[in-house]
């Protein structure tokens, strides 16, 4: 589609003036970015898709020898309505962001505290960081089986057993039994089950902070030792407290690198799956354990769909406010 | 004022130089404990494992739990499926390890240097892409993989799990990478341009050396997510094609009876490479990790 006008030099077609923005340098860049894009497509954003339309139909899936197939009805945003009017739906979504607030706590005031600790120089430090890292190496499923025989419910469980010993409990206690807490003070058991709290969450929380709180508190050491020196000088012979210096000079410095481990935690949090399905099957619901338990143990694909793809977008949308905070600290 | 904080610094410094031997103690103790005990589980008998009170001190310890995991190999035994699991884990991870490292580090390098339109908001979508839990994904992969895509007979294999692994870790390879790249100056690719080395020879003998920590940091990082996966193998993979160690230890709990003492051993096992890799790398793993993300 030349221009016919002769004055004017020849606008190149719309496929030329492609073909000479993919040639030569940036050939290679397409060329190297493509196998990542296609990976991106094809496992992540149409598998997605696919939780999307398997969620507006009730489908079901029949595998007779190794082959299935798909069927199911457009019923619209019926699944979607199943699961918002379920009270199970909600416990949940409860549980999740219970179990996520509170870890994302402990995990930023502890590994924090931890930091704080490990960062003034002593003796056989080596030593000991090598050994507080070790935790965090352990698979998760070897953890969660771990802190099972831990928080086992008979006397002979690793804890029940110390604490009968010592006497500090009468009777072996159901340390995974979702079960309230403080049933002696009513309002206080009231207020905690009304956010989700319970002996199982919290026991199972206090065995996966076991193993993740030593590369917080890494990470977090690391941004520490990134801070000059003459930053706390300065604010010493200003008069600074302790507290102030903490404030004003550790906190904000460390800000990129706790964003990192939000980040890192955050996409491990909403997956948590793992130990509290090898710890508690189906018995302490979250939304995750509800989508798999609605689609490969009810055959509910359509439900499942749906609540996997709630899920999903809870995630992009935490995702979102995460990255762009990134990338707002990357521009400064 | 001077004076005062030195004379209240002196002062406290013996106290608070016993809190902090005092709060490293617990903290060892705190990090010890399970490990010990999970050692020590390894080492019992299954009556020793439910005997009240437990033996906190090993005596007549036996290896026989992890014996059982290398002897009497016959289809299903507890060895058979075991070697299947190791192996299964060390192909896959090895195997999305590197895949990762490839394809992570070519586009992260893209990201930093070209000037295509929206590499910006692609760089956001492979991030927001690894924040997606996997649970969201499972449905779709079985689904597909049974059906539309069953005649690829992707199902139980151990492919099908590197395919999926590596998308996992790829946003967090890409934007850790990305970071490296935007570090080095582009002056240094430059230079060997004019030199008269190719874009691709520059890549690979200027910038690849020089990001080196970050990939051995993000590999690192990459085959530990991946020898870690449950979920996977749980739905995808139940069978001695695909199942990986997690899923092993997981198949260990018996429905009845809880052989915590094999579960013990098994787990042992499974824990060792990670933790070998992470006594001798948790350094670079650290610095790779905050290198990357954390512009200095």
């Amino acid at each position: 589609m030349a221009n016919p006008e002769l004055s004017q030099p020849p606008r190149p077609s719309l496929m030329r003036r492609y073909f000479r923005r993919v040639s030569g340098e940036n050939a290679w860049f397409v060329l190297l970015l493509i196998p990542a894009v296609v990976i991106l497509l094809g496992v992540i954003v149409i598998p997605m898709l696919w939780t999307l339309k398997m969620s507006l139909a009730n489908t079901s899936v029949s595998v007779v020898g190794g082959r299935g197939s798909v069927g199911g009805q457009f019923v619209g945003w019926r699944n979607y309505i199943f699961l918002l009017t379920d009270p199970q739906f909600w416990v949940a979504l409860r549980e999740t962001l219970y179990f996520w607030i509170v870890s994302i706590g402990i995990e930023v005031t502890l590994g924090i505290g931890m930091a704080l600790l490990l960062n003034r120089p002593f003796r056989g430090f080596w030593l000991v960081r090598a050994v507080i890292f070790i935790p965090w190496a352990i698979p998760t499923v070897v953890n969660a089986t771990l802190w099972g025989m831990i928080f086992n419910g008979n006397n002979y469980g690793a804890l029940n057993d110390l604490l009968l010993r010592w006497h500090w409990i009468a009777a072996p206690v159901v340390w995974l039994n979702p079960s309230p807490l403080f049933a002696r003070i009513p309002w206080l058991s009231h207020a905690l089950s009304a956010i989700g709290s319970n002996l199982a969450i919290n026991a199972i929380i206090v065995g996966d902070e076991w193993k993740t709180l030593p590369l917080v508190a890494f990470l977090v050491l690391a941004g520490l030792q990134m801070i000059p020196q003459d930053f706390y000088e300065a604010a010493r012979i200003e008069g600074a407290s302790a507290w102030t210096q903490f404030n004003k000079i550790t906190l904000p410095l460390i800000g990129p690198v706790l964003s990192v481990v939000l980040i890192l935690r955050t996409m491990q949090l909403l997956r948590a799956f793992t130990i509290l399905f090898t710890l508690e099957g189906y018995g302490l619901p979250v939304l995750s354990i509800g989508a798999y338990q609605q689609a490969f143990s009810f055959g509910n694909f359509g439900i499942g769909s749906a609540e996997a793809f709630i899920i999903g977008v809870m995630a992009l949308v935490i995702a979102y406010f995460y990255v762009r905070k990134l990338y707002r600290e990357e521009m400064q | 004022m001077n004076m005062m904080t030195t004379r209240r610094a002196r002062r406290h410094a013996q106290p608070t130089a016993i809190v902090r031997v005092i709060l490293l103690t617990l903290l060892l103790v705190w990090t010890l404990t399970p490990l010990y005990f999970l050692v020590l589980t390894s080492l019992k008998s299954y009556v020793g494992t439910i005997a009240y009170p437990q033996s906190w001190v090993p005596t007549g310890g036996s290896l026989a739990n992890y014996a059982l995991m290398f002897q009497n190999f016959s289809a299903d035994s507890v060895s058979y499926r075991f070697f299947y699991a190791m192996r299964n884990s060390l192909i896959a991870s090895t195997v999305t390890t590197i895949l990762n490292l490839v394809v992570g580090s070519a586009a992260a390098y893209v990201l930093a240097r070209s000037r295509i339109r929206g590499k910006n908001i692609l760089t956001m979508a492979f991030l927001a892409s690894n924040l997606l839990p996997t649970v969201s994904l499972i449905i779709p992969f079985y689904v597909l993989t049974v059906s539309y895509l069953g005649g690829l007979h992707l199902y139980d294999t151990n492919t099908l799990l590197i395919i999926l692994y590596t998308s996992f870790s790829l946003g967090l390879v890409i934007w850790i990478m990305r970071g490296y790249f935007d570090s080095i100056p582009i002056e240094l690719e430059e230079a060997a341009r004019v030199d008269g080395a190719s874009r691709m020879i520059s890549l690979l003998r200027v910038i690849m050396p020089l990001a080196v920590p970050g990939l051995i940091a993000t590999g690192l990082l990459t085959f530990l997510t991946s020898w870690d996966n449950f979920i996977l193998p749980l739905v995808l993979g139940p069978d001695q094609s695909a199942y990986n160690l997690p899923f092993f230890i997981y198949s260990l709990n018996g429905q009845y009876l809880h052989l915590n003492n094999e579960v013990a051993a098994g787990g042992v096992l499974a824990a060792l490479p990670p933790v070998l890799i992470i006594l001798f790398f948790g350094k670079y793993i650290v610095s790779g990790l905050t290198a990357g993300s954390v512009k200095g």
